[in-house]
């Protein structure tokens, strides 16, 4: 028995290796060939040793400016995080301590608006954009992620909420808690991990998201993935160069990940395992 | 002062009341329990009184105050929850004073009262440790504390020891019922224990289906339950009850007829019952006596059930009903052992077909109930 256990482990843990690499390769590879001449980035069969070149950031850096694009994308996502926070929790809040018959059938509209293809609206966007003079500005485009991430926002932290003991808001209301003591002071606390993380995933989701910011900026509100895609057209495809292009776009949400893994884990994971 | 007063009280939900007109005084200084079985409406009664529901109709004074619809916090009262509801993130001594937080007392001034509040509990070495780190018994203490901290005129109890384990909410039981004498406040208590009820309560409300069936002292409702359910309810363990006829209503009492033919005499005026009608008697387990001199019915022991102090016999008779008799611990006795068995009038309990309790024409010597109000009024 004892043995069965251990070498299930071991399979386990092999195979949690094996899909991790998998799911790793594309940026191991992207992060090597960035390295790379061009030559060398798109030789048959694909180089693993070569003499490392700095080459292609320079260029990339020559051509684009880097810390434009990067600056709007922190504006944009931490800016769409922080409204969809402020419209997500109050409207979590109410669904979860005081739902109504219709509370239910409200979260999975809302969820379903996920649902959509995003290019299925593409038009009427872009003309309520352009009429009202947010084509190409971070405005636009934090209004935009913020309705994206907000059924996402207002769900994760619905559920959060809901593990919160009811007995325990009842409490605070019998101490005299006000609302908004009881949100600030007992809730807020209580369903802080939570909501760091649901914050994290917002960010990340908002960083990474390329169809919007692709089809309504050019330059003034254009984050990082605009950025990448500049470097896939006009001269055709230069490999290494992309490479260099995306490891900087996202090198600062990678590494803003990889320190707050804990946190999100245990955000993600909150309540499984209680 | 305090005093609890409730006026036909009702709670509807959508359409099921579950509340149907309650009408109840509780006395300053008085330990009250509610108690029933689950469903009957006792912790919705009890979330009434402190705000935490809506009171459909009827009117709720607080010392003589209308408090339908003040806040709870405004109330003046504490509550103790069943899951005792601390705030997790917080010191014990946070978790007493967060009230005081709420009001804006000054940090030092919380943490004396705290303080205080803690060396009455024995939780002094504890005050800054967070409730994960506490046994079920000490957070049973500190959520006690928190409601100690307020001073307030009115405590509530919902199901307060039902997360303890036995031994432990024996302890808690007797802390409880020395609190209430040192601290001299009204409690209101809430539990489906009955011997919670028995122990702690100056008067037991009992409940079921969201109206009350009984309001009394301890040994009151022991003695002189107003109808079957209340008298299987109180008292463990449970009465046993025996379909009979009226035989005969003389002077002594009224004789009913067992199914084996035998017939006993309840020293009970007849009321309703009319000779011929059925009825139902009830003797508790504790006093059915095995009699080989007098026996009113001879059973067969299916299980025997030894308590140290007592043993618990469970002893099937003619016509399939089981009685549970309650004889001395040394008791020699076995199971499949044919077993005399004697019911004493006097100590028994008729009802009638409504199962309404038929009252007795003289008070048992057994009763205890006025020494328990002579208690009361001392204190």
């Amino acid at each position: 028995m004892a043995t069965d256990k251990k070498s299930n482990q071991w399979l386990i843990g092999l195979l949690a290796w094996a899909v991790a690499c998998i799911l790793f390769f594309p940026i191991f590879w992207m992060f090597i060939t960035s390295f790379k001449t061009e030559v060398a980035a798109v030789s048959t069969p694909p180089q693993l040793f070569f003499t490392p070149t700095l080459e292609n950031y320079v260029a990339v850096q020559e051509r684009a400016a880097y810390f434009n694009y990067a600056w709007n994308s922190i504006i944009i996502s931490v800016g769409a995080t922080v409204v969809a926070l402020v419209l997500g929790v109050p409207a979590a809040y109410a669904m979860a301590f005081f739902p109504t018959k219709r509370t239910k059938s409200t979260l999975l509209w809302m969820l379903s608006t996920k649902m959509l293809p995003p290019v299925g609206v593409l038009v009427p966007i872009y003309i309520l954009g352009r009429e009202s003079g947010l084509l190409d500005t971070r405005v636009g485009l934090i209004i935009i992620y913020t309705l994206i991430n907000l059924p996402i926002v207002v769900w994760m932290i619905y559920s959060f909420f809901k593990e919160v003991p009811k007995e325990i808001l009842e409490a605070d209301r019998m101490d005299g808690a006000t609302t908004y003591q009881e949100v600030a002071y007992v809730l807020l606390p209580l369903a802080l991990p939570g909501i760091a993380s649901t914050a994290l995933l917002s960010v990340i989701l908002s960083w990474n998201e390329a169809f919007w910011s692709l089809n309504l900026t050019t330059f003034d509100a254009a984050p990082l993935t605009a950025f990448i895609a500049s470097f896939s057209s006009p001269q055709g495809l230069f490999w290494a160069k992309l490479s260099a292009a995306s490891t900087m776009a996202i090198a600062p949400i990678l590494l803003f990940g990889w320190f707050s893994q804990k946190q999100l884990v245990r955000g993600l994971t909150f309540g499984a395992v209680k | 002062m305090s005093t609890v007063t409730l006026k036909n009280i009702r709670k509807t939900y959508t359409d099921t009341e579950v509340i149907k007109g309650i009408d109840l005084e509780i006395h300053d200084r008085e330990f009250v329990v509610f108690v029933g079985p689950s469903g009957c409406g006792k912790s919705t009664l009890l979330r009434m009184i402190a705000g935490l529901e809506d009171i459909t109709s009827g009117e709720l004074l607080i010392d003589g105050q209308p408090m339908n619809n003040v806040p709870p916090d405004k109330r003046g009262l504490a509550m103790v929850f069943q899951t005792y509801a601390l705030y997790p993130h917080m010191t014990v001594a946070e978790n007493m004073a967060f009230s005081l937080r709420l009001e804006g007392v000054p940090k030092a001034k919380r943490y004396e009262r705290a303080k205080e509040v803690g060396r009455v509990l024995q939780l002094g070495p504890l005050l800054d440790r967070k409730p994960g780190a506490l046994s079920g018994g000490q957070r049973q203490r500190v959520a006690i504390g928190r409601a100690l901290v307020r001073s307030p005129k009115v405590f509530l109890f919902d199901e307060p020891l039902s997360n303890l384990d036995a031994a432990l909410r024996g302890d808690m039981r007797l802390e409880l019922s020395s609190l209430h004498d040192s601290l001299q406040t009204t409690m209101i208590y809430v539990t489906h224990d009955q011997i919670e009820a028995m122990t702690l309560a100056d008067k037991i409300v009992v409940l079921q289906n969201g109206v009350i069936e009984q309001v009394g002292a301890p040994m009151e409702l022991y003695n002189h339950p107003c109808n079957k359910f209340v008298a299987g309810f109180m008292g463990s363990p449970k009465m046993n009850f025996l379909p009979v006829t009226t035989a005969s209503v003389q002077d002594a009492g009224t004789v009913v007829k067992l199914a084996n033919g035998s017939t006993v005499t309840v020293p009970v005026r007849p009321g309703n019952l009319k000779v011929g009608d059925r009825a139902t008697i009830g003797v508790r387990p504790e006093h059915l006596r095995i009699d080989a001199n007098h026996p009113t019915l001879m059973g067969e022991v299916l299980v025997v059930e030894r308590l140290g102090d007592a043993t618990s016999l469970y002893v099937k008779i003619a016509g399939g009903d089981t009685l549970i008799v309650q004889t001395d611990g040394n008791k020699q006795v076995a199971v499949r052992d044919q077993v005399p068995i004697s019911i004493d009038g006097n100590l028994a309990h008729l009802f009638d077909t409504d199962d309404i309790a038929v009252s007795k024409t003289h008070q048992p010597s057994i009763g205890m109930t006025q020494t328990h109000e002579q208690q009361i009024q001392s204190v």
